[in-house]
């Protein structure tokens, strides 16, 4: 099982270098950069630094289909593959749907949308001259100017089981984030998914991505328990019931939301919640926690945010540890 | 006080990123002012070409554009610079106009059915001033122009990059752009080009493809302005058919192609940029393929200031 890292686009650069010296290189295999589309900032210009900035693969997990049109994706990603000479991995997938609707997008047909995203993309890196008319696309012998010699890895970012077995089908790799309950059932999906097609679990690459934070004093989770009131807030009722966490606390959660904002849904945050969404402890008691995911077939989890108290330090623990285990 | 001409390179995109960066890196060294890279559906992504050259320069100003509208949301265009900005500081500007209508046609646009393109594109630079100036940055925001409903609404930017190489053709520019007169307007030409000391034949035919490329995507009052229409418009048409430019190139008369781009020796380019800067020109982006020779780079180096 590999150790990844993650952050999001919106990391400032002193933080984002801060945190990519802290990298042990030979412990950590890739750093992920998840889209904050509240934020303004480009996923694709900070995945780009990044890959400048270290040896390690640089994967973007997510972008959504709905938020730029599939040539802008398969351009940015044809260009980040040629700036990381071939360490950069695309992740894609519907998106937030909240996030998306503020910003006035239409997300329709999400599970043909995500089939024909990939399917394009990789026949336009393939240096195809592509034709192809949907609901969304209008290609007319399109193609890229310049081939590209690598195949960029797609990875879906998606939680619905229906899409996870469409990442069976069609993905390289699947990036699943929830409860930890609802992993399990997730990766069953992906399997299904997979041998449909005639392919095996083990052609997909399955990765792990939950909060994780390093802390010794119960003090510290205060954050954490904000992190999980928004992630809560965000996650599909029909993910939720796969999981321990009760559908019914959920949406009282939601409701002091709405009504008193992250603090106040917080303090509705119990412990039974923080352990199904959030990876905590000390160094050893994390890096286990994610070694136990190897038995339902995880390839690569993913440390980070909020990482700990001291974010440098944390990461330098947890690489310690991880390189003991 | 008169400014100085300033000088850039414009790169397409489309050629090795490591020969851009490289080019990059000995355009700022020969202290060219600017790198323009260039966008659109069929090359690479703009803002990570410019964050690569970024990453390997330290005071060269960097122009993302041409950036269409109708490929870019307006939050897109200010995540790209408030990102590069926070990255590698503030030497980035932005040009904005409807792009290259071949090439959006390519992805589904189609730019004659675009509801009142001046408005809109008035509309998007006032965002991408409110955007960036909520994130506390100041940045230029440019038009790319070439027929004269754009060229009218050029007094809401901070400059005009005209597509344009011909001083009779930037003169007629000009004239428009006075008429509607804004104090402290920049007024740039950005050109296919190759300004050589030896010429080379399999750089001048990557000129014609530069150079066919903004032939065929004037507009039809354009070309008929300029006389070119009748003889353009069978080759406009097999490309609305979706045949590809490659496949017809041959078959563009010469003179044409040479009436949108910069060819010359570098002796002879002194005085066009004189022409240039009595009309009022400002800037002179030399655009593809003069990336694409080192030795033709060079040959900018010490031009007038």
């Amino acid at each position: 099982m590999m150790l990844d890292i993650g952050v999001t686009s919106s990391i400032q650069r002193d933080r984002l270098i801060s945190i990519l010296r802290s990298i042990d290189e030979n412990v950590f295999h890739c750093v992920w950069i998840g889209e904050d589309l509240d934020k303004p900032y480009d996923v694709f210009v900070k995945a780009s630094f990044t890959l400048m900035n270290t040896y390690l693969n640089v994967g973007i997990g997510i972008t959504s289909i709905f938020f730029r049109d599939t040539p802008t994706i398969a351009r940015a990603a044809a260009s980040l593959s040629e700036v990381g000479r071939g360490r950069f991995r695309l992740g894609i997938g519907v998106g937030g749907l909240q996030h998306l609707r503020s910003m006035g997008v239409k997300v329709e047909k999400p599970i043909s949308s995500m089939r024909e995203t990939a399917t394009l993309l990789r026949r336009i890196w393939r240096g195809e001259i592509v034709s192809h008319r949907s609901s969304r696309l209008n290609l007319r012998r399109y193609s890229l100017c310049c081939p590209y010699s690598h195949m960029i890895p797609i990875f879906f970012g998606v939680r619905g089981l229906r899409l996870l077995e469409l990442a069976g089908e069609v993905s390289d790799g699947v990036i699943l984030s929830g409860p930890k309950t609802y992993l399990e059932e997730a990766v069953c999906a992906v399997r299904r998914g997979a041998e449909k097609v005639n392919r095996s679990i083990e052609d997909i690459c399955v990765v792990v991505w939950l909060p994780t934070m390093l802390t010794l004093e119960r003090k510290h989770l205060e954050s954490a328990r904000r992190i999980v009131a928004f992630i809560l807030a965000d996650t599909p009722l029909s993910i939720l019931s796969l999981s321990r966490i009760r559908v019914d606390d959920v949406l009282i959660l939601r409701r002091a939301l709405a009504e008193g904002g992250l603090d106040a849904a917080a303090r509705l945050v119990d412990d039974e919640m923080l352990n199904e969404m959030i990876f905590y402890g000390d160094a050893g008691d994390i890096c286990n926690s994610l070694l136990s995911l190897e038995r339902i077939h995880v390839d690569e989890v993913v440390y980070g945010p909020p990482f700990g108290v001291d974010e440098a330090e944390s990461i330098i623990k947890v690489a310690e540890a991880w390189k003991r285990i | 006080m008169e400014e100085d001409m300033k000088y850039g390179l414009g790169v397409n995109a489309d050629e090795r990123l490591q020969d851009i960066v490289e080019s990059s890196v000995e355009m700022e060294r020969l202290g060219l002012h600017y790198i323009w890279v260039a966008d659109s559906p069929s090359l690479r992504y703009s803002p990570v070409i410019a964050s690569a050259v970024a990453e390997r320069t330290s005071k060269i100003r960097i122009g993302l554009g041409l950036l269409s509208p109708l490929i870019h949301r307006p939050n897109h265009i200010i995540n790209s610079l408030v990102t590069l900005m926070d990255l590698y500081g503030e030497r980035f500007e932005v040009c904005i106009g409807p792009g290259d209508i071949n090439q959006l046609r390519r992805v589904g646009i189609d730019v004659s059915t675009v509801k009142s393109l001046p408005n809109l594109l008035i509309r998007v630079r006032e965002e991408i001033d409110a955007g960036l100036r909520r994130e506390g940055f100041n940045v230029k925001v440019w038009i790319g122009a070439q027929g004269r409903r754009l060229l009218e609404i050029s007094r809401f930017f901070d400059g005009v990059l005209l597509n344009y190489a011909r001083p009779k053709h930037v003169e007629w520019a000009v004239n428009i752009l006075n008429s509607y007169g804004k104090d402290g307007l920049y007024v740039g030409v950005y050109a296919p080009s190759y300004i050589y000391k030896v010429r080379d034949e399999s750089l001048y035919k990557l000129l014609r493809v530069s150079s066919a490329t903004v032939a065929l995507g004037a507009s039809d009052s354009t070309l008929k302005r300029l006389g070119f229409y009748e003889r353009l418009r069978g080759f406009k048409r097999l490309l609305a058919e979706d045949s590809r430019l490659e496949d017809f190139l041959d078959e563009i008369p010469d003179d044409i192609l040479e009436e949108f781009a910069i060819c010359t020796c570098r002796s002879e380019l002194t005085r066009i940029i004189s022409d240039f800067k009595r009309l009022g020109v400002t800037h002179v982006i030399f655009s593809y393929p003069q990336v694409l020779s080192w030795e033709n780079s060079a040959v900018l180096s010490g031009l007038p200031a």
